[in-house]
C-alpha cells in the first residue's frame, strides 16, 4: 500500500469527523439542557407527562389555528405575484423574486405593531363605524385568531410565492400540451395542479413550522399560543422539564420540515429564465398588477408608515435613532456575525465530499430550526454556566452567537447546497485530476465563484436573524441588548412615540440593506440569482 | 499489451451491489485513438472514471505504462495519474472566463506566470478560443464549451486524455470543427480513450475499437478489423449491420443467397452472414424473388425495405422502386461472416 496516495481516501474520513464534530457542537447544548433538567426520581418522571394537559392542549390548537389562518391569507396575498410573475419576462421575474424577499426580512412583530397602530387610529376617527356599522370590530378581528393570521401572512406570504416561482413553472412542452386540445379548466386540472401542488405542500410545512415557533406576535396580539406557553413555563427553573417535554409535538413541526426540505431539494430549480406563461389572460394580469402593488404596500408600506406617523415627528425618531445607535450596531454585529459563521460551516459542510449522503448533520440542522429559539437559547446558557472559562463560549455574546447559528444553520446548509450544485459535481472532478494546493482552489476557482452569491446568502440568513428575540432576550450580555429585544420590551412598557421610532428603525434596517442590494445588483447584475 | 499505454486488466466494479463492469480487458496504446464503444449502459464512463481514478477498482488493475494506477490494493489519487478528463457535460468553472479555465489549469503545474500566459495563449490560438478569452462559460455555445473542456483538458500536457462522448450534443459544422481540433490531438505521444456510442465519430477518430456491452468486453482489436469481422451477432448489430443472414462456407467458398465470395474463414458449414443495406444492391426485375414493402430516399439513392423468402432485407437502389414491385438482390460487397452458437 505504500504507492496508494495518502491524499484520497483520508480526506473521506477527515470530512466524515468534520461532520462528527459539527453535529456535537450543535447537539451538546441540547443534550445538556436535557441532562441537567432530566427528573431523578422516577414518581416525578411519570408524574411529569401530566404537562399535557387539558390547557397544553388547547394552546397547542390554537396555534395550530393561527398557523391554519396564516396559510389561508399567505396563499390569498402570494396568488395575484404569482400570477404577475407567471406573465412576466425573466428581468421583472428576477425583481420580483428579490422584492418579495424583503416582507420575508421584516420581523413578525414590527409589522404587527404597525398594523395594531393603523387599526387603532382608523378606530378611533370612527373608521370601523363607518365601515361597519359598530365601533372595535376592526381591533377584535386583530386581536383575535385571523387577524393573527393575517399579520403573520403579511411576512410568511413570500415563502408561497418563491416555492411556486422556484418550482411549479409551467414547461413549455406542458404549455403546448394546455394548447393542443385542452379547455382551460381540463389544463388547469391536468398540467397546472399537479405543478403547483407539491410547492405549495412544501411551503404550507415551512409555514406552519414558523408560525407554531411564533411567540413574539401572539405575545403582542395577547392571543394563547403554544411557544408562549412553553416560554412562560422554561421562565421556572422547576418546570424546565416540563418545558422541555412541551417542545416534543415541535418533533412533528421538523418532520414536516424535514419532508419540505426533501420536496424542495427535488423540485426546486431557478427558472427565472424560462418564457412567460402567455396563457394568463390580460384582464387578469392587470388586475394582478394592481393587486400585487397592494400586497407590497400592505406588507411593506402600511406598518413603516404607521410606525413613522406615531413617532410624532422625523426630529424625535431621528434622536431616537442617535439613541439607540448601540444597539444598531449590535444588532447589526451579531446578525451580520451569525450570518457570515452560518453560510460558512454551511458552504465548508456541503463542499464535502459525500455530504450529500449525511443523513444525521441535515437531520439535525432541521430539528434545530423547527426548535423553539427558548429551548436552544436554555440549552446554550447550560453549556455557558457548565463550562466556565472552558469554553469560549462562556463568553456572553459568543454563546449567543452559537444559538444564533445552531437556530439559522439549516439556512447555511441550504445555501451551501445550493451554491455547489450550482458549481458542478463535474467541475470538482476535474480539479482532483489536478495538482492544485487547497489554498489555490480557493483562491483561483471557489473564491471568484462563491464570494457573491455566498455574500448574498449572508445578506439573507443576517436579515432573518435581525428580528430574534427568543434567544437574544435570554443569553444578551448585560447591557449588550439588540433593536428587536428592546423593540419586544418597548411593546409592553414603553411610551408609544419611543416604541414606535424604534419599531420604525427595526424594519427600515432590512429595506435599506434590500435596496443595497437592489442598486449594487442593478449596477452589476453579476449577483447570483439575477443572472442565473 | 502495450507497455507503453494504459493496460485494464479484468477490471471489476460494483456500485451499491451492482455490478456495473465484469472483468473488463483492453488496451489503450500510447499513439492514437481507443474508442470505447458500446450502447448506454454498458459501463464506458465508468471505465473512464477508474482509469482517471475518480471510481475506485473492486478487482482488477489498471495500468499505464507498466507502472500500476489502480488494483484491489494500490490506488494512486487522481492528480498523481497526469490525466486530462474531457467530461460529457463539460464542467466549467462557471466564475471564470475562458482564458482563466486555462491559466487555472496550468497554474496547477507551473508557478512561473510568463510560461503560463504563454501557454494560454497557445492553447487559446489552437482552439480557436483566441476572440472568447474574456467570455464566460455562460455565454458560449455547446461547440465553444466544448473546444475549450478539451483544451483546458489538454493545458496540463496529460499523458492520458479521456474524452467522455466530446461530441454529443453538437450539430454538424460545429462537430466537423471539434472533430478536426481532436484530430490534432491523435498524434500527440499520449494515450487517448473516447467513449461514445455514435458510430461516426468512432469513424472519424478511432484507431482501436472496444466494444461494451452490459460492462463486459463484446470485442476488441482495430478498428477496421473489427468493423470488418465481428464475431457476433450483437456486435455486428452495434456496428451498424442491418441484414442478417444464413450462408455457407465450402472450401474457399462462402455461397450466400445473393452471391458467391471467395473466403479465408476457418470455418466449412453453415455460418450467419451480416451485410450493410448499402452492401446489397436491389433492380426491379418481374421474376425476382423480393417484394419491395417500401422505398425511402437516402442522399443520392433510395433505400428498400424488401420481403425476401421468409426474411426482411434492407437495400439500396439508385431507381424509386414502388412499394409492391419483384426485384432482384445481389450483395455487391462479401458480408461479414461469423458462426452463432446454437
Amino acid at each position: 500500500m505504500s504507492r496508494t496516495d495518502a491524499n484520497h481516501l483520508p480526506i473521506n474520513r477527515r470530512a466524515a469527523i468534520f461532520r462528527a464534530l459539527l453535529a456535537a457542537v450543535f447537539a451538546l447544548p441540547l443534550l445538556l439542557l436535557a441532562g441537567s433538567v432530566f427528573p431523578r426520581e422516577w414518581p416525578a418522571f411519570v408524574d411529569s407527562w401530566r404537562v399535557f394537559d387539558l390547557i397544553a392542549l388547547e394552546r397547542f390548537f390554537s396555534s395550530v389555528a393561527l398557523s391554519a389562518w396564516t396559510l389561508l391569507f399567505s396563499l390569498i396575498l402570494a396568488s395575484p405575484v404569482y400570477v404577475v410573475f407567471l406573465g412576466a419576462k425573466s428581468s421583472l421575474r428576477r425583481w420580483l423574486l428579490l422584492f418579495s424577499i424583503l416582507p420575508l426580512a421584516h420581523p413578525p412583530f414590527g409589522v404587527a405593531s404597525g398594523w395594531m397602530i393603523l387599526i387603532s387610529r382608523i378606530e378611533q376617527s370612527g373608521g370601523g363605524r363607518l365601515l361597519f356599522e359598530r365601533r372595535g370590530i376592526l381591533s377584535q378581528w386583530l386581536y383575535s385568531q385571523p387577524g393573527g393570521g393575517w399579520l403573520l401572512a403579511l411576512c410568511f406570504w413570500p415563502i408561497v410565492f418563491l416555492f411556486l416561482a422556484l418550482s411549479a413553472q409551467p414547461r413549455r412542452s406542458q404549455i403546448d400540451a394546455a394548447r393542443i386540445g385542452l379547455t382551460r379548466r381540463a389544463a388547469i386540472r391536468h398540467v397546472l395542479w399537479p405543478a403547483w401542488r407539491e410547492p405549495l405542500l412544501a411551503a404550507a410545512a415551512v409555514i406552519v413550522c414558523l408560525c407554531l415557533l411564533q411567540f413574539e406576535t401572539p405575545s403582542l396580539l395577547q392571543l394563547r399560543s403554544y411557544s408562549l406557553e412553553i416560554f412562560t413555563r422554561f421562565s421556572i427553573p422547576e418546570n424546565e422539564w416540563k418545558a422541555l417535554l412541551l417542545c416534543l409535538p415541535y418533533g412533528i413541526g421538523a418532520l414536516l420540515l424535514a419532508w419540505a426540505m426533501h420536496r424542495a431539494k427535488r423540485i426546486l430549480s431557478l427558472t427565472a429564465g424560462d418564457p412567460p406563461f402567455t396563457s394568463v389572460p390580460g384582464n387578469l394580469r392587470r388586475i394582478a398588477i394592481v393587486l400585487t402593488l397592494i400586497v407590497f404596500g400592505l406588507s411593506i408600506l402600511i406598518p413603516l408608515a404607521s410606525l413613522i406617523a406615531q413617532t410624532g415627528s422625523i426630529a424625535f425618531t431621528l434622536q431616537t435613532m442617535t439613541d439607540h445607535a448601540g444597539r444598531l450596531a449590535r444588532s447589526v454585529f451579531y446578525a451580520g456575525a451569525a450570518a457570515c459563521i452560518i453560510v460558512l460551516i454551511g458552504v465548508v459542510y456541503a463542499g464535502q465530499r459525500r455530504a450529500g449522503r449525511d443523513i444525521l448533520f441535515p437531520a439535525l440542522t432541521i430539528a434545530l430550526f423547527a426548535c423553539p429559539g427558548i429551548l436552544l437559547a436554555s440549552g446554550w446558557l447550560r453549556l455557558r454556566s457548565y463550562w466556565p472559562g472552558v469554553l469560549p463560549f462562556s463568553v456572553m455574546s459568543l454563546s449567543m452567537l452559537g444559538a444564533y447559528v445552531a437556530h439559522r444553520i439549516l439556512l447555511g446548509y441550504a445555501a451551501g447546497a445550493l451554491l455547489w450544485r450550482s458549481y458542478g459535481e463535474r467541475a470538482r472532478e476535474f480539479e482532483d485530476l489536478m495538482e492544485m494546493k487547497i489554498a489555490d482552489k480557493i483562491r483561483y476557482l471557489y473564491f471568484p465563484a462563491f464570494f457573491r452569491p455566498a455574500l448574498f446568502a449572508v445578506v439573507l440568513t443576517a436579515l432573518l436573524l435581525w428580528g430574534d428575540v427568543a434567544i437574544t432576550i435570554l443569553l444578551h450580555p448585560p447591557g449588550g441588548d439588540t433593536l428587536a429585544v428592546e423593540y419586544f420590551n418597548l411593546l409592553h412598557y414603553g411610551s408609544e412615540a419611543r416604541t414606535a421610532a424604534i419599531g420604525f428603525m427595526l424594519l427600515l434596517g432590512p429595506s435599506c440593506v434590500m435596496a443595497a442590494v437592489f442598486t449594487a445588483i442593478a449596477l452589476s447584475r453579476k449577483i447570483w440569482l439575477v443572472n442565473g | 499489451m502495450f507497455p507503453s499505454g494504459i493496460s485494464v486488466s479484468s477490471a471489476s466494479f460494483v456500485r451499491s451491489g451492482r455490478a456495473v463492469l465484469h472483468e473488463v480487458t483492453f488496451d489503450a496504446p500510447e499513439n492514437g485513438v481507443t474508442v470505447l464503444f458500446g450502447p448506454s449502459g454498458a459501463g464506458k464512463t465508468t471505465c473512464l472514471r477508474l482509469i482517471a481514478g475518480l471510481e475506485h477498482l473492486s478487482d482488477g488493475q489498471i495500468l499505464f505504462g507498466g507502472e500500476v494506477l489502480s488494483s484491489k490494493d494500490v490506488y494512486l489519487s487522481p492528480r498523481r495519474r497526469r490525466v486530462g478528463y474531457c467530461f460529457q457535460e463539460e464542467a466549467l468553472w462557471p466564475a471564470l472566463n475562458v482564458r482563466e479555465h486555462l491559466t487555472a489549469t496550468l497554474r496547477a503545474q507551473y508557478r512561473d506566470r510568463a510560461w503560463i500566459d504563454l501557454q494560454a495563449q497557445e492553447l487559446l490560438d489552437r482552439f480557436g478560443l483566441t476572440s472568447l478569452a474574456r467570455r464566460m462559460p455562460a455565454h458560449l455555445s455547446g461547440g465553444e464549451k466544448k473546444r475549450l473542456a478539451l483544451s483546458r483538458a489538454l493545458a496540463a500536457n496529460p499523458s492520458i486524455l479521456l474524452l467522455d462522448e466530446p461530441l454529443s450534443s453538437l450539430d454538424g459544422p460545429a462537430r466537423d470543427e471539434l472533430i478536426a481540433y481532436l484530430k490534432t490531438c491523435r498524434h500527440e505521444k499520449r494515450s487517448v480513450i473516447l467513449v461514445t456510442h455514435q458510430l461516426d465519430e468512432t469513424f472519424a477518430l478511432g484507431d482501436r475499437l472496444v466494444i461494451l456491452v452490459g460492462g463486459r468486453v463484446l470485442q476488441q482489436g482495430d478498428l477496421r478489423e473489427v468493423m470488418r469481422r465481428p464475431q457476433s451477432r450483437q456486435a455486428a448489430q452495434l456496428l451498424g449491420y442491418r441484414n442478417f443472414y444464413q450462408a455457407v462456407v465450402d472450401g474457399r467458398c462462402l455461397k450466400t443467397p445473393f452471391g458467391e465470395w471467395e473466403t479465408t474463414a476457418e470455418w466449412q458449414g453453415e455460418v450467419t452472414a451480416a451485410a450493410y443495406a448499402q452492401d446489397i444492391t436491389a433492380e426491379a426485375d418481374p421474376r425476382g424473388e423480393g417484394i419491395v414493402e417500401s422505398c425511402r430516399p437516402a442522399l443520392r439513392y433510395f433505400r428498400l425495405q424488401v420481403r425476401y423468402r421468409r426474411d426482411w432485407v434492407e437495400a439500396m437502389s439508385l431507381q424509386d422502386i414502388p412499394a409492391g414491385q419483384r426485384v432482384s438482390l445481389r450483395d455487391i460487397h462479401p458480408p461479414a461472416i461469423f458462426k452463432e452458437d446454437p
